[in-house]
């Protein structure tokens, strides 16, 4: 039965995609640490170095500190470094976990390249394009112990990349799609700023700026640098297929609010304590999930459209 | 093919608008002008070529001028291209466009994307139809002069090489006139301001440029046989 | 190190073979094309080249002392890699001078099984920094990198001191504002992407509909644009849309401009960039004559003196001309864009 698989899998809480206080953070995972619901966090910046207003110091205090929790702490970097001074952010985050006996999360090659160098395990993030078989094996051979495979992927693909690696395999399972990358910052420009004179306006945003079509109809989320799905993305519902695909760990990528409500209706999913029909129907308050959620992507659709299963 | 069926393709095939058509094109019946034009595609889509526009296969493109003065409804099948009748007919894609944009488009003068940039040249229906058959025609690479010529002699090709660059150079003279008389007279009678008149006029002009462009392209081509006149 | 020196050379693109010769002819140092499957970011209804036709193109090119690189671009699935692999064999066997690649697999594929074919990172594989450049050319052994269009000048100069992998960069024409290779938008809305399918904006999925004289643009279904009567068209594309985001209806993402490096030409030179790519594959041979002979004549004029070079008005209207939205940009060259 399902319900076996599923026990053994583990929830991940994914890095903070949005422009939040260092203070927000700190606040937002301990508190879930507290809950104890969580086995891996994953934290650090991804989308917008200019966000990162005192270094990586903090992040890396607030690894510590979570990993006082007995839990798996994973440093995630930037996804779309381009200066010295971003790709020395990188090398600190990869010392540091290093010195912490903890991986990171490289969510560009130039982070595959530095924790190779330094003989560092990793996980291989999202925004590494992981497309195919090769290109897992390609990271493994590079000390990838975990991938995250690219989120546009039908979930019918997994079993035949992750085929017989021996690799962990983790599953964006919850959270806002992000989308893509640019050099251009799209809250700034709607904010009549510049990415070079920001002010940070992102901070104003904790769930990104909503953009809707010319006609009304909501469309997608703004988030600095990124462009995110409107609606959160959720697999909730196909938890044990996911399982019966090798899948080991399934990520839930925060937003501003509501975040224990969600990992606690995976959880009771995963723990057999309610199906995942259930819980899915919980989670979207009594709702067609279609109304709220996401998850064409997972059947080889469009991504923005909700499939019934 | 019963001539019942080139009656009703006459009623639909309108081809008045062409300015000042050789006498041989005015005396042709409707009819016979649709199947003058089948023969002739037939003869220039030689088998290899008419392989290569398979992949178009029983689409209806239907080619117009904004305003229907000119319709004319295609489609291929193995045996060749053929024209329809247009009534009762729904068509894959409708490729729309001033008769200098269609003449460009379909003798390979002008890039079709610019003509679409500049609103010349519009695509509705089934996009991937419209988007094959312009990717398919760029690719057949050759020269319709020549083939005309060849398949038709000198003089005829001549002629019909005239055709298009008359009309060409006809709906560069009406559009420019005409839009720029209605563009004054708006101003004048306080329908339109003065800046949007201004704006409009550049757009007139961008137009007229896009125009000479088309018509030095077809002069470019043809130097010496177009010449006369 | 000796920037300036070295004139770059010309990369042009080809969608077909009447567009191939014209670039050659046009005065193309290169030229880059895809197959005609989905192993090529440019997948589109008609376009690319069968083996024949790339047979011919190489060969008419290089006696013409051109070259041809073929882009393998995309990222294979897993259940079958063989349009992929067939189409990098194919190239190694017509004699192309390089493939341009972006998927690891395939990178370790072509490595492995032509290590004499020049292999070159596509601008899918998005790397915009000197460490991913050299654990490419490391792992790899890659010899030239288009760099992703989020780059400042200023950013690759400083990449080309710190690395000995080729820069290539995109100097005209249509212009990606995303990060190359992790954009997702097209699939968010159509189900197809660059990635898995080869195509932005797929044909199938778009719509020009007329509404009230002005033309409304929809990927399915989804209201992307609309144009007022008369206003310069752009196209389908998602980023160049128009949206709303705090109340004010525009372009979100991107204004529909071309990217036109060409006043940029003398710094480019001095950053020590070796190629000036051209984007345009899915246009026709008009458009590629035309933007080549402006870009040729340009470039040779840069070389010659690079201290007198001025970019022409004639080249600047020329090339305005046949643009997206008739009008240009520089891009994230220039830090003041983002």
């Amino acid at each position: 039965m399902a319900v076996n698989c599923n026990q053994s899998m583990k929830i991940a809480v994914g890095p903070v995609l949005f422009g939040w206080p260092e203070a927000k953070i700190r606040e937002f995972y301990l508190a879930l640490a507290k809950e104890g619901s969580v086995d891996i966090y994953y934290l650090g910046e991804v989308v917008c170095s200019k966000r990162s207003i005192s270094g990586v110091i903090w992040q890396i205090d607030l690894a510590r500190e979570l990993r006082g929790y007995g839990k798996e702490v994973v440093l995630s970097t930037l996804a779309m470094p381009t200066v010295e001074a971003e790709l020395q952010s990188i090398r600190d985050l990869v010392a540091a976990a290093k010195a912490m006996d903890i991986k990171i999360e490289a969510n560009d090659v130039a982070a595959v390249a530095i924790a190779s160098e330094a003989g560092l395990s990793f996980v291989a993030g999202p925004h590494l394009n992981i497309y195919n078989h090769g290109m897992l094996e390609q990271m493994c051979r590079q000390g990838a112990e975990r991938a995250v495979l690219s989120l546009e992927l039908p979930a019918m693909d997994i079993a035949a990349i992750i085929g017989d690696t021996q690799i962990q395999v983790e599953y964006f399972a919850h959270g806002k799609l992000p989308l893509t990358f640019s050099a251009r910052c799209y809250t700034a420009r709607a904010e009549g700023l510049s990415k070079r004179e920001c002010r940070h306006v992102c901070f104003l945003y904790p769930d990104g700026l909503e953009m809707r079509c010319l006609d009304g109809e909501g469309f997608a989320t703004i988030n600095g640098i990124q462009i995110m799905s409107q609606r959160p993305f959720t697999a909730l519902n196909h938890m044990s297929d996911l399982a019966g695909m090798g899948v080991d760990i399934l990520r839930v990528s925060p937003q501003a609010s509501g975040m224990s409500d969600v990992i606690a209706h995976f959880r009771s999913a995963m723990d057999g304590a309610m199906a995942a029909r259930d819980a899915l129907f919980a989670m979207s308050d009594g709702r067609d999930p279609g109304s709220t959620f996401c998850n064409g992507y997972y059947h080889g659709r469009q991504g923005r459209l909700w499939i019934k299963a | 093919m019963p001539s019942g069926w080139h009656n009703e393709v006459a009623d639909t095939l309108k081809l008045k608008v062409l300015p000042q058509p050789d006498i041989f094109l005015r005396l042709m019946p409707g009819f016979a002008q649709a199947q003058t034009l089948e023969l002739l595609l037939s003869r220039i889509f030689t088998p290899d070529r008419l392989e290569r526009l398979q992949p178009l296969a029983d689409k209806r493109l239907l080619f117009c001028t904004p305003g229907r003065e000119l319709e004319l409804l295609m489609c291929v099948d193995g045996r060749g291209i053929h024209i329809l009748p247009i009534r009762g007919e729904v068509p894959d894609v409708t490729i729309r466009g001033d008769l200098a944009a269609l003449t460009a488009l379909c003798l390979g003068l002008e890039d079709s994307d610019t003509l679409f940039f500049c609103r010349r040249l519009l695509l509705t229906g089934d996009t991937s139809t419209g988007l094959l058959f312009k990717n398919i025609l760029a690719n057949l690479d050759f020269d319709l002069h020549d083939e005309l010529e060849q398949h038709l002699g000198k003089r005829v090709a001549d002629m019909l090489w005239r055709t298009a660059e008359q009309a060409v150079s006809v709906v560069e003279r009406l559009d420019q006139s005409l839009a720029s008389t209605g563009v004054a007279l708006g101003e004048r009678f306080g329908l339109v301001s003065a800046e949007r008149a201004q704006s409009l006029e550049t757009e007139i002009s961008k137009m007229h440029e896009m125009q000479a462009k088309l018509q030095s392209g077809l002069e470019r081509r043809r130097p010496g046989r177009l010449a006369s006149t | 190190m000796n920037p300036g020196r070295e004139k770059p050379e010309l990369v042009c693109p080809a969608g077909n073979l009447p567009a191939l010769k014209a670039a050659v002819d046009a005065g193309g140092d290169t030229v880059y094309l895809g197959f005609r499957n989905v192993s090529n970011a440019r997948n589109f209804e008609g376009l690319n080249f069968s083996r024949e036709e790339a047979k011919e193109g190489i060969l008419y090119a290089h006696a013409r002392d051109s070259r041809v690189f073929v882009a393998v671009n995309t990222s294979p699935n897993s259940h079958d890699i063989s349009p992929w692999t067939s189409s990098i064999d194919m190239a190694s066997e017509l004699g192309a001078d390089a493939v341009i690649l972006a998927d690891i697999a395939l990178l370790d594929y072509a490595k492995k099984h032509h290590p004499g074919l020049r292999r070159h990172l596509s601008v899918q594989a998005s790397a915009g920094n000197y460490e991913a450049l050299n654990f490419y050319a490391r792992e790899f052994g890659i010899k030239r990198a288009v760099m992703p269009r989020i780059v400042t000048l200023d950013t690759i100069c400083d990449i080309h001191a710190k690395t000995c992998v080729e820069i290539e960069i995109f100097v005209s024409g249509g212009l990606c504002v995303m990060a190359e290779g992790r954009c997702w938008l097209s699939s968010y809305v159509t189900g197809d992407s660059p990635n898995m399918n080869g195509v932005c904006s797929p044909a199938h999925a778009v719509r020009f509909e007329e509404e009230n004289d002005s033309l409304e643009v929809k990927l399915d279904g989804v209201l992307i644009n609309r144009f007022a009567p008369g206003e310069p068209a752009a196209y389908p594309t998602l980023c160049k849309g128009r949206f709303e985001a705090c109340g004010m209806q525009g372009h979100v993402m991107e204004d529909p401009y071309s990217l036109n490096a060409l006043e940029m030409l003398p710094d480019i030179f001095a950053a020590g960039v070796r190629g000036l790519k051209i984007e345009g594959r899915q246009r026709s041979k008009h458009y590629v004559r035309t933007v080549v002979s402006i870009w040729r004549a340009a470039v040779d004029a840069c070389a010659a003196d690079p201290d007198a070079y001025q970019a022409r008005a004639e080249w600047m209207t020329g090339l305005d001309a046949m643009s997206e939205g008739g009008a240009h940009t520089t891009g994230a060259y220039v830090d003041e864009w983002r």
